[in-house]
């Protein structure tokens, strides 16, 4: 018995040491360390990024990758200027903003490629198409993405109140808004987890009236993307690999989901995260777009562009520039 | 064994009453069970809605208190636009003096406590067992877009927020009360919110608390439906009761989230993953629309019921055997008299009359039983003594009537040929009494050597009084016809002797006639009596003429007239009584004179006795085995001729 234990002791030794000498310790390894900051707090809505850090996606690549969220009113733009981020998702359209104020950024990767944004009313406030909005107070996130709601509402003259929010849907509940800027997979999911039904709301989504402009993407300065091209490719390739991962396994990404949603303290369930993934999922559909996983079309950036132009956003004379704006993964 | 309980009184009696009694226990158990079901839910519901209620008031009374704070603080700032160090030193008392409140703020409009200032919100909080004050608002913690602040001032209106954690706060649960002042001059603008917030920790602690039965349990719900105190402490803050309910594909939960953040109170049944075959009573917050739910299980709640309910049945079913056996017992018992009462039944039947009865000292129907079988018993004894006696009288009097018959039959004459020395006459005769003796009569006799008498008659009425009646008439016939005498005489004088002192005022019908042989000169009278028939050889037979005389016996000096007619060589007449013509069939068909006639018509020829022998099987062809109602009598006298 006793000879027994010992020849035990033996072997667990032996294969300590052999797995010491022939795997690479991470310590010594040349990783290029980055961080990465999603336009919001956690939520499924970034799960890829969340597998592809669990899964070693990352590490697989030699990136040392820090997923840093927001605070709620903080801009992510804000913080990939004042170099408090590496990385950045935004919505395209206010990257495009960004970009022509002068800030030196580009996209490298572009995930979402339609628009979940949408107005959302009461039936019962009897406000059933854009022209009915006008005057009535909408909800509008104060951290930004109003480009879209804005042309919106010029396109059907309306002048409407916004009124800034910068989490909680808990103001549209209690009746003080008449409408609210909400997406499709998160605060649209939250108003009916909180007792609406359905069938009690009006969803105008806006792709339905011609602004399906996509949506996160990924950006990060030019400096940067100098500095670190192939590192940034690198975390592009990562990152679809953690989401073509994430919907082929969603009850996975939704683990980590929640894990990263308790961390932060931030109340959420399963069945709305589940909810947001299968919207995000559908979010990222090319449909027929000419391009790869993770590119930007040409047209859908001078499609926003010219948004901009019509909201005022950008001068009438402003001319789209592709190339500096987007740097495809190659 | 199927025949068995029809044999048995006793059984069919239980078999009768037991499904009907097994019935009448399984609905008083079924009615008893539905009605203590209610009864325990409506209980449950009073119940569960005093605990809610009590809890609720409890809560309910710090959240007013709170509210009450903030409102003071509201109206103070409002009235005495206090400086920063006024309302620090108020905000630090207000949490001072109310230990709830963890923390109070006076969060101003931008620029409104001061142009320069566009965030001025102190805020004081407790820190262990100081209160501090720091300042709220910056460019990272814009306070004018936080649900503390933006409701009520959008809504221009007192707002408890949604329950949250506040990090600063040791990061517990928190939820806070705010309410919108108003600038001095102008009170209809608002110049900020005034906050109190309070840990929730007490709160969910006396959620917590509640235990209804053994596992029931309480949870709390926001105005939005997120779960703020439950069990299952991972769901708080995170689930509400819509997602669950999404999660679980439960509509109807849905629906009842829906009434719990409507302010609804009820007590539903709920059967789904989170609350497995419970009962849910809610009950809302007044002040901020909160929803208490009060959870237990339906084993639980019934659970009283169900033990007393197998109590119950297992009652019943002993209840229900005992019923069986005493049923068995008492139907067997009050039977068994009916046994001994069959058994004594059958031994007086056997003619045991001493038997001895079951003794039945009751007065109800088995009494009567009792009482009518011993008069039976007694009155069958007496019967069967009388029947022995009437049976030996009966047979000494049936013995007496043969031998009455016998000396009646022993008058007539019987013995044929009755003059086997003469040749120029030849009778016969027939006597067939219906009863043992009976009321016909015929007779023949030689007045003188060449005179024959004869007679035949019907004594009204049977049986003994008609057979004395006719040994009465025979005496006086023969005593009557003397030689010389005329024939209407001799009838004349047995009338009168009949009709002395005939107190039983009986009478006889009366055929006489002298037949000389000499000459075959007939003188007869007919006295009431069926006319006899002349049957010649050339000639069908007829009737003989009728005289117009009455029967003999109805009063005396009565004058009889004689008729007279010649018979001829091979002549016959034949006399009978009324017992030929009126015999009848089962159809009550008479003889008939017709058919008499029509008989003797083919007996030309025939000798006395064929004659009769003839009519005799005629009239059992046409009785054809019907009972014999009266006498038979016939006679039939050939006459030969002098020369024979």
């Amino acid at each position: 018995m006793v000879n027994k234990r010992k020849q035990l002791h033996l072997i667990v030794f032996l294969v300590l040491l052999a797995s010491t000498a022939f795997t690479v310790n991470p310590v010594f390894s040349q990783q290029t360390k980055l961080t990465y900051t999603p336009h919001w707090l956690p939520q499924a809505q970034f799960a890829g990024f969340y597998v592809a850090r669990e899964m070693g996606f990352y590490n697989d690549v030699d990136l040392d990758i820090t997923i840093q969220h927001p605070s709620p009113t903080e801009d992510v733009l804000d913080l990939l200027v004042a170099g408090k981020a590496d990385i950045v998702s935004h919505f395209l359209i206010s990257a495009i903003a960004q970009h022509q104020s002068g800030t030196k950024m580009v996209c490298f990767g572009q995930l979402s490629q339609n628009c979940a944004q949408m107005f959302v009313t009461r039936k019962k406030d009897s406000i059933n198409k854009p022209e009915d909005l006008d005057g009535k107070r909408i909800g509008i996130w104060e951290a930004g993405f109003q480009e879209i709601p804005s042309a919106l509402i010029d396109e059907y003259n309306c002048s409407v109140e916004w009124i800034p929010i910068v989490s909680s849907v808990n103001l549209f509940l209690m009746g003080g808004i008449d409408a609210m800027t909400v997406m499709l997979y998160n605060e649209y999911d939250q108003i009916i987890n909180s007792g609406i039904n359905e069938d009690e709301l009006n969803p105008m989504l806006f792709s339905d009236f011609g602004y399906n402009v996509p949506e996160d993407g990924l950006y990060c300065l030019n400096e940067t993307y100098y500095k670190n091209n192939d590192a940034l490719k690198r975390f592009v390739s990562a990152s679809l690999r953690g989401w073509e991962y994430t919907f082929a396994n969603k009850e996975y990404a939704l683990d980590l989901v929640w894990k990263e949603m308790k961390a932060a303290n931030i109340p959420s369930n399963m069945a709305h995260q589940q909810w947001m993934l299968d919207i995000t999922e559908k979010m990222y559909n090319r449909n027929d777009k000419p391009i790869e996983v993770g590119e930007l079309l040409e047209q859908d950036y001078i499609d926003a562009f010219n948004l901009l132009i019509t909201i005022g956003q950008l001068e009438a004379e402003a001319k789209p520039d592709f190339d500096s704006f987007y740097k495809k993964n190659q | 064994m199927r025949q068995a309980w029809k044999k048995s009184f006793a059984i069919r009696v239980s078999l009768y009453i037991l499904p009907f009694v097994s019935l009448l226990i399984a609905a008083i158990l079924i009615f008893y069970y539905f009605f203590s079901r209610g009864m325990i839910t409506d209980s449950a519901e009073s119940n569960a809605g005093e605990i809610a209620q009590s809890a609720v008031n409890r809560i309910e009374q710090v959240l007013v208190s709170v509210e009450k704070v903030t409102k003071s603080e509201a109206l103070f700032t409002q009235v005495f636009t206090p400086d920063d160090a006024a309302i620090r030193l108020m905000l630090s008392q207000g949490i001072k003096s109310n230990p709830e409140i963890f923390g109070g703020a006076l969060a101003f409009e931008p620029n409104n406590f001061n142009s320069e200032q566009r965030y001025y919100a102190p805020y004081a909080y407790r820190n262990q067992d100081t209160i501090q004050i720091s300042y709220l608002g910056n460019e990272n913690y814009e306070y004018f877009y936080m649900d503390w602040y933006q409701i009520p001032f959008t809504l221009n209106k007192a707002y408890w927020t949604e329950p949250y954690y506040d990090k600063g706060g040791g990061n517990i649960l928190m939820s806070s009360f705010s309410i919108p002042f108003y600038k001095k001059a102008e009170s209809k603008s608002i110049a900020g919110i005034a906050t109190s917030n309070i840990a929730l920790d007490w709160l969910t602690a006396i959620v917590d608390s509640i235990q209804v039965y053994e596992t029931g349990y309480a949870f709390l719900i926001s105005r939005t439906g997120t779960l703020i105190s439950h069990p299952a402490k991972d769901k708080i803050m995170h689930e509400s009761i819509f997602s669950l309910a999404k999660e679980m594909d439960n509509l109807k939960l849905r629906e009842i989230g829906r009434a719990m953040i409507n302010g609804e109170s009820d007590l539903v049944y709920i059967d789904n993953e989170l609350f497995p075959e419970s009962w849910l009573y809610y009950l809302p917050f007044p002040s901020n629309g909160w929803s208490l739910g009060i959870v237990f299980p339906d084993s639980e709640l019934f659970a009283s019921l169900k033990k007393m309910n197998a109590s119950l049945i297992f009652l019943g079913l002993i209840g229900f055997s005992l019923l069986c056996f005493i049923i068995f017992n008492a139907a067997r018992r009050v039977t068994v008299p009916l046994r001994k009462f069959a058994k004594s039944a059958r031994e007086i039947a056997e003619g045991k009359f001493d038997t001895t009865l079951p003794e039945i000292k009751t007065q109800d129907e088995m009494g009567q039983l009792y009482h009518a079988f011993e008069y039976l018993r007694k009155e069958l004894g007496v019967y069967i003594e009388n029947l022995k006696q009437t049976t030996a009288d009966k047979e000494k009097i049936e013995s007496e009537l043969r031998i009455a018959n016998e000396i009646q039959m022993g008058m007539v004459p019987k013995l044929f040929p009755p003059f086997p020395d003469r040749n120029d006459i030849d009778i016969y005769a027939l006597l067939e009494p219906a009863k043992e003796v009976g009321g016909d009569l015929y007779d023949f006799f030689f007045i003188d050597d060449n005179k024959l008498c004869f007679a035949v008659g019907d004594v009204s009425g049977k049986g003994v009084p008609a057979a004395l009646f006719m040994v009465v008439t025979r005496t006086l016939l023969r005593s009557s016809a003397i030689k010389d005498v005329p024939i209407a005489k001799i009838v004349q004088a047995l009338n009168d002797s009949l009709s002395q002192d005939n107190e039983a005022q009986m009478f006889v019908t009366f055929f006489l006639g002298i037949l000389d042989l000499e000459t075959g000169d007939l003188e007869y009278v007919n006295a009431g009596h069926n006319p006899p028939v002349i049957l010649t050889k050339t000639k069908d037979p007829v009737f003989a003429k009728m005289t117009g005389d009455m029967a003999l016996g109805f009063m005396e000096n009565q004058v009889f007239k004689a008729a007279k007619i010649k018979l001829k060589t091979g002549d016959t007449i034949f006399s009978y009584t009324d017992g030929v013509t009126e015999a009848a069939n089962h159809y009550q068909e008479l003889y008939s004179d017709e058919r008499l006639l029509s008989v003797i018509k083919v007996c030309q020829g025939c000798s006395a006795r064929e004659i009769i022998e003839k009519m005799y099987q005629d009239i059992n062809l046409h009785a054809s085995g019907a009972e014999q109602s009266d006498d038979i009598t016939m006679l039939a006298i050939k006459y030969r001729g002098p020369d024979s």
